[in-house]
């Protein structure tokens, strides 16, 4: 079964970049470039992984985070923070706001797939 | 007739003999022993062997196939046989501890049996003291001879002395009595009762012996165990079937019914007749042995009559039943009466013979609503009816009797007789009566102590006291007195008193009277049957003549051992003992009045207890009030007047003063109430020392005079003119010193020191508050030369106030420019702080695209890369890495300057942790071909800090040695040193000067830029790692030597320590 995740990212390199890194991983990914659109996405298609940033138009990371951990269905998706806040707080407010977990950009193509990958069963893994 | 039976019986036998062939292998022979006991075992006329016990041993045989060998003898030889086992079984057996000891027995009791004693006709034997001198014959062997509770040992025991001569056979027994061979016989009662009739002999009313007849089987024999379990399963099975041939056996041969015992009366008439019978078939059996059948049929109905008439005689005159039948006729002739009419001291005879008639033992007063009842029922064509009344005996005492009566009739329903059945009643009737009297007295009682226990007044207790008396019992009248020291005063009586009642018998001296002395001194009653013969002081004399006393009871009323006084209780008429009942119930009734006095002295204890606790309330609600009153003012005359209306409220004195002391004077303050100060007139002052409130300043102590008429001390005589006539002086005393005195008089005796101690903590009060009034006077006097003072200096203050004013607009001014500053500096820091923050993120955003895409081409998964392509998009891949390496440095270090770096304590492996940043730095090493080897002491493992911070410590020095070092290792150690953890790393690499170690840990101070250009430093890392250690509570240090190798060295607590944040 194809392991599905969901970008939530609003600038266009990176969330080409993201993109790129999973497909080529054998992730199936799902794109938003704004919180309404990710809500609505995961609540269609599920998705096995929500790689969000917190930085966006509208409705920040933060508030996308607590929305998802609302409903009962997707409250169990692992939410992981892929974000350039890096000041005294912002990881724990990052955490307080129902994410799993948090990774700091810039990425890391060559550690970043091994990252997510904790946050997936085995069973979903593509490496 | 014998010799028949016995020929009849040989050529039986002989035929019998005949009959028999060789036993099979299977069949049991048991040997059964034999003996005459018609008609429970004897052999028949022809032979046979007959009786009960054969034809259950024969049904039994039959059961269980066996063939019976019968072994005629005595019973003695049976017995003898049984015991060294010439026989198996020996019917007919009675129990008894000697024999069982000698044979085994069925468990199954099969018949009881007792002996009786037959004595010759014309012999004047007819009870056990008789056989004095006797000679009595008894079977050989038979327990009812020999046996325990047998005839020689009855005997002996009533000490009676007489010849017993053994014979082998009851036959035996009664031929010797009909040729008056011997004096007496005894025979077991079936064989009496089927032969007495045949033989010239008498039975006796002494029998004796009752037992269980059973079979007996030889002790230890290898058979008796079978045939014990064979019998008694057999007998068990058929003692409960009630047509089973045990009871056809019992019915045809003993006459005993199998439907149990039906109790009929057999009259006294049918006995001739029976005899008349008995006689009959004697002749008949002389005349007629051909007719056996019916002979036999006859003798049966005999028999069975006979049992059931000795059995109900047994039982009929051993009870207290009467059993009467009357004739219906005048009077109630008695056709017939039981022996036990005899515990009424008539004879049977005295009915029979009409000598006493049956109405004429009927109580007079009974007699003739019997007889109506008796008209009634038999009118009624009832068949029975019950009645109890009265009836005499021949000494004329009175028996209540029940009577059960059975009416007969014939078939026509004419009414032949009365039969009936008289049963002794009087115990129970006295019973009955004893518990009725005794609920009414219970029930009496009961209210009598609800009546006493309802009222608290004395005189109604002790009256409710002596009503009960005479309603519980049968006494006429009654008192109570009650002792006060030798004088007892009448109280209470019931009737009420005769005018002529004696006084001396109202307050009776106890001197005087010895019956009441000695009540009272012994504490126990006195009772005098009778007035007529009793030694009578001549007032109790006259009381008793007055009203027609006969017998008097003297009750002492006792709390404890002590008396309160007597109860009296009288009778009159007949003189007679008081009846148990009517003492107890005397004593009782004292008890409850006792009771009820001490209730009613407690009740009065109690009052006056309630009367002083009011009054002690009053007494505490007036000090209460006085308190809340004088504490809350300070004004002298509101405290006066606050006291003096506390002293009227609680003491009520006709007149009060108030003094103030004033030096040697004593200044009147207030005079209450207020009509007081008109009567009182012109007060003149005191002085201490005169008169009583002069003397309690001096004394320092209140002074009480019930009497000022009498009183020395009372100097002064305007009180006595104003009326008083006792008089209290209270000193009001602060720190030892009278400061005023309260004065209060009454116009009766009255006696102020009963309320000392109120009155003194009255003044108490009001000195403590009367002081402050004075001070508070003092002070303000004070306050009011102060005043004027303070005026003075004000006018003087108000100049220099002018002059600081301006100097204070100053400061504010400047003070202003100060906060200004420092909100600008803050503005300018929070500025900061947003700048750092967004250009943090800014700068990754891009970085996030270089690194990113970067690495993506670097890893091949765009395409393959020359080597021309690799190498330069790996030098922006560094490039980028250092330029994100900065702004994390910058990042860090500016948090830390801002304070804003936080750390966070958790426990975490530092070993892992190691090993984890060793992973991430060897693919530099390994770059670099650098060995990078670990050595962690065994006990380094779990430690308390911010594992995130640790390990970008640990980190930041391994890449600093990797960086710095061309060839050789890198190296790193831990181990605990002074209860720190210490982390080490040392390289091989270039070293640092001396003079330069100090300015290693500045921010952005290089050491030399050339080496820095050429090794990608920040020049932050090592700054970071000090102030990071420093919010950890640890350090950082250096030793190193210039191109040979440096050692950074870090140490961290293990645990968190308190000052750690």
């Amino acid at each position: 079964m194809t392991t599905k995740i969901l970008v939530i990212e609003d600038n266009e390199k990176n969330i080409y970049l993201l993109t790129f890194i999973l497909e080529k991983h054998g992730y199936l990914v799902l794109q938003a470039r704004d919180g309404e659109r990710g809500i609505t996405l995961a609540y269609e298609h599920k998705p096995d992984l929500i790689l969000l940033d917190i930085q966006l138009p509208g409705m920040d990371g933060y508030a996308i985070a607590r929305k998802l951990r609302e409903n009962g269905d997707l409250g169990q998706i692992p939410i992981v923070a892929v974000t350039s806040y890096a000041m005294t707080g912002d990881r724990e407010r990052i955490l307080n706001a129902g994410c799993s977990g948090y990774i700091e950009k810039p990425i890391d193509p060559e550690t970043f797939i091994a990252e997510i990958e904790t946050y997936l069963p085995l069973s979903q893994r593509r490496t | 007739m014998r010799r028949i039976i016995f020929f009849l019986a040989l050529i039986f036998f002989s035929g019998s003999l005949s009959g028999w062939t060789q036993l099979p292998q299977q069949t049991r022979t048991i040997r059964v022993g034999v003996y005459e006991n018609a008609p429970k075992i004897y052999t028949a006329e022809d032979g046979t062997v007959s009786g009960f016990w054969p034809d259950l041993i024969r049904y039994i045989a039959t059961e269980e196939g066996w063939e019976i060998n019968w072994v005629h003898g005595t019973w003695e030889e049976g017995l003898e046989r049984l015991e060294t086992n010439e026989i198996d079984i020996m019917p007919d057996t009675g129990w008894t501890e000697e024999r069982s000891q000698k044979f085994a027995f069925s468990n199954e009791t099969i018949l009881i049996s007792w002996t009786r004693l037959y004595v010759p006709r014309d012999s004047d034997i007819t009870s056990i003291l008789d056989l004095e001198g006797k000679t009595i014959a008894g079977l050989t062997g038979s327990f009812n001879l020999n046996g325990p509770e047998g005839i020689k040992d009855l005997t002996a025991k009533f000490g009676i002395h007489s010849t017993f001569v053994e014979m082998t056979s009851y036959t035996q027994i009664f031929e010797a009595l009909e040729n008056n061979e011997v004096d007496a016989g005894i025979t077991n009662k079936d064989f009496g009762n089927l032969n007495e009739g045949n033989y010239a002999v008498v039975r006796t009313p002494i029998i004796f012996q009752p037992a269980r007849i059973q079979f007996a089987f030889t002790k230890d024999a290898p058979l008796t165990p079978y045939l014990l379990e064979t019998i008694d399963a057999h007998m068990k099975t058929l003692k409960e079937d009630r047509g089973s041939v045990y009871y056809q056996a019992l019915d045809e041969y003993l006459g005993e019914k199998a439907s149990g015992a039906v109790v009929e009366v057999i009259p006294e008439w049918t006995k001739n007749l029976l005899m008349i019978g008995g006689g009959a078939i004697v002749f008949l059996l002389a005349l007629a042995g051909t007719s056996r059948i019916q002979v036999r049929r006859s003798t049966k109905e005999l028999r069975a009559s006979l049992q059931k008439r000795e059995e109900l005689e047994f039982i009929v005159n051993r009870s207290q039943v009467i059993v009467f039948l009357w004739r219906v006729a005048e009077g109630w002739p008695v056709e017939y009466v039981s022996e036990s009419v005899r515990q009424l001291g008539y004879e049977p005879e005295d009915f029979t013979e009409g000598r006493i008639s049956y109405v004429g033992i009927i109580h007079p007063d009974d007699l003739p609503w019997v007889e109506r009842e008796v008209a009634a029922y038999t009118a009624r064509g009832e068949n029975e009816f019950r009645q109890e009344y009265r009836i005499l005996t021949k000494s004329g005492e009175i028996r209540w009797t029940d009577n059960a009566t059975r009416i007969r009739r014939d078939k026509n329903r004419v009414i032949t007789h009365y039969q009936g059945t008289v049963t002794d009643i009087t115990v129970r009737k006295q019973a009955e009566d004893e518990i009725r009297r005794h609920s009414a007295a219970l029930a009496t009682l009961l209210q009598s102590s609800q009546a006493l226990a309802s009222t608290l007044d004395m005189g109604n207790v002790l009256q409710a006291s002596v009503d009960s008396v005479v309603a519980l019992t049968e006494l006429k009248s009654a008192a109570v007195y009650l002792l006060n020291g030798e004088i007892l005063h009448l109280w209470a009586t019931t009737p009420p008193l005769s005018p002529q009642f004696p006084d001396e018998w109202r307050n009776a001296q106890l001197a005087d009277h010895p019956h009441l002395r000695e009540t009272i001194d012994t504490g126990l009653p006195v009772f005098l049957p009778d007035t007529a013969t009793a030694d009578l002081t001549p007032v109790e004399r006259a009381v008793s003549d007055l009203y027609d006393l006969r017998s008097i009871l003297y009750l002492p009323l006792l709390a404890g051992t002590e008396a309160l006084g007597i109860l009296i209780a009288t009778s009159t008429g007949e003189p007679r003992a008081l009846s148990e009942t009517e003492i107890a119930l005397c004593r009782t009734l004292a008890n409850l009045s006792v009771l009820s006095i001490e209730n009613v002295q407690l009740f009065e204890a109690s009052q006056h207890h309630v009367v002083q606790l009011e009054r002690s309330a009053e007494e505490l609600a007036a000090l209460n009030v006085l308190g809340q009153d004088v504490s809350a003012t300070l004004s002298l005359d509101e405290v006066v007047s606050a006291s003096m209306k506390g002293v009227l409220n609680a003491s009520h004195p006709d007149l009060a003063y108030f003094f103030l002391r004033d030096g040697d004077r004593l200044i009147k303050k207030m005079i209450a109430p207020e009509e007081a100060v008109i009567r009182l007139g012109e007060f003149p002052e005191h002085r201490i020392g005169e008169c009583l409130c002069g003397s309690a300043v001096t004394k320092k102590r209140a002074l009480y005079s019930k009497d000022l008429y009498q009183d020395m001390r009372c100097t002064w005589n305007e009180c006595k003119e104003a009326g008083a006539h006792s008089f209290a002086a209270l000193p009001l005393l602060s720190d030892n010193e009278v400061i005023g005195v309260i004065g209060l008089a009454s116009d009766e005796e009255r006696d102020f020191e009963t309320q000392a101690e109120f009155l003194e903590t009255l003044t108490n009060t009001v000195s403590v508050s009367l002081r402050n009034a004075l001070l508070y006077e003092e002070i303000r006097q004070y306050a009011t030369d102060l005043e004027q003072r303070v005026a003075e200096r004000t006018a003087e203050l108000n100049e220099r106030v002018a002059e600081s004013e301006t100097l204070t607009r100053a400061m504010i001014a400047l003070t202003e420019d100060l906060q200004n500053a420092v909100k600008k500096a803050e503005s300018a820091d929070q500025l900061k702080s947003a700048f750092l923050a967004i250009m943090s993120h800014e700068l990754r955003t891009p970085l996030n695209s270089i690194i990113g895409f970067t690495g993506i081409l670097l890893q091949g998964l765009v395409g393959s890369l020359n080597a021309e392509q690799a190498k330069q998009l790996g030098m922006v891949q560094d490039s980028a890495r250092h330029l994100l390496n900065l702004i994390n440095d910058i990042l860090d270090i500016s948090k830390i300057e801002a304070g804003q770096v936080e750390v966070r304590f958790e426990p975490f492996d530092i070993r892992a942790a190691i090993h984890k940043t060793v992973e991430r730095i060897k693919p530099l090493a390994t770059k670099k071909e650098l060995s990078l080897s670990i050595e962690i002491a065994p006990q380094v493992g779990e430690i308390i800090s911010d594992q995130r911070r640790v390990e970008q410590i640990i980190i930041n020095l391994l890449s600093n040695a990797v960086k710095f070092t061309d060839q050789g290792e890198v190296r790193i150690e831990s181990f605990y040193e002074d209860k720190m953890l210490v982390i080490r790393v040392a390289d091989t690499g270039i070293g640092i000067r001396s003079e330069d170690v100090e300015k290693l840990f500045e921010p952005f101070k290089q050491i030399d830029t050339g080496i820095t250009r050429e090794h990608d430093g920040t020049g932050l890392g090592l700054s970071i790692c000090r102030h990071l250690l420093e919010l950890l509570g640890g350090k950082i240090w250096v030793e190193s030597e210039y191109q040979k190798g440096s050692v950074f060295s870090f140490s961290l607590p293990v645990e968190r320590t308190p000052d750690d944040n």
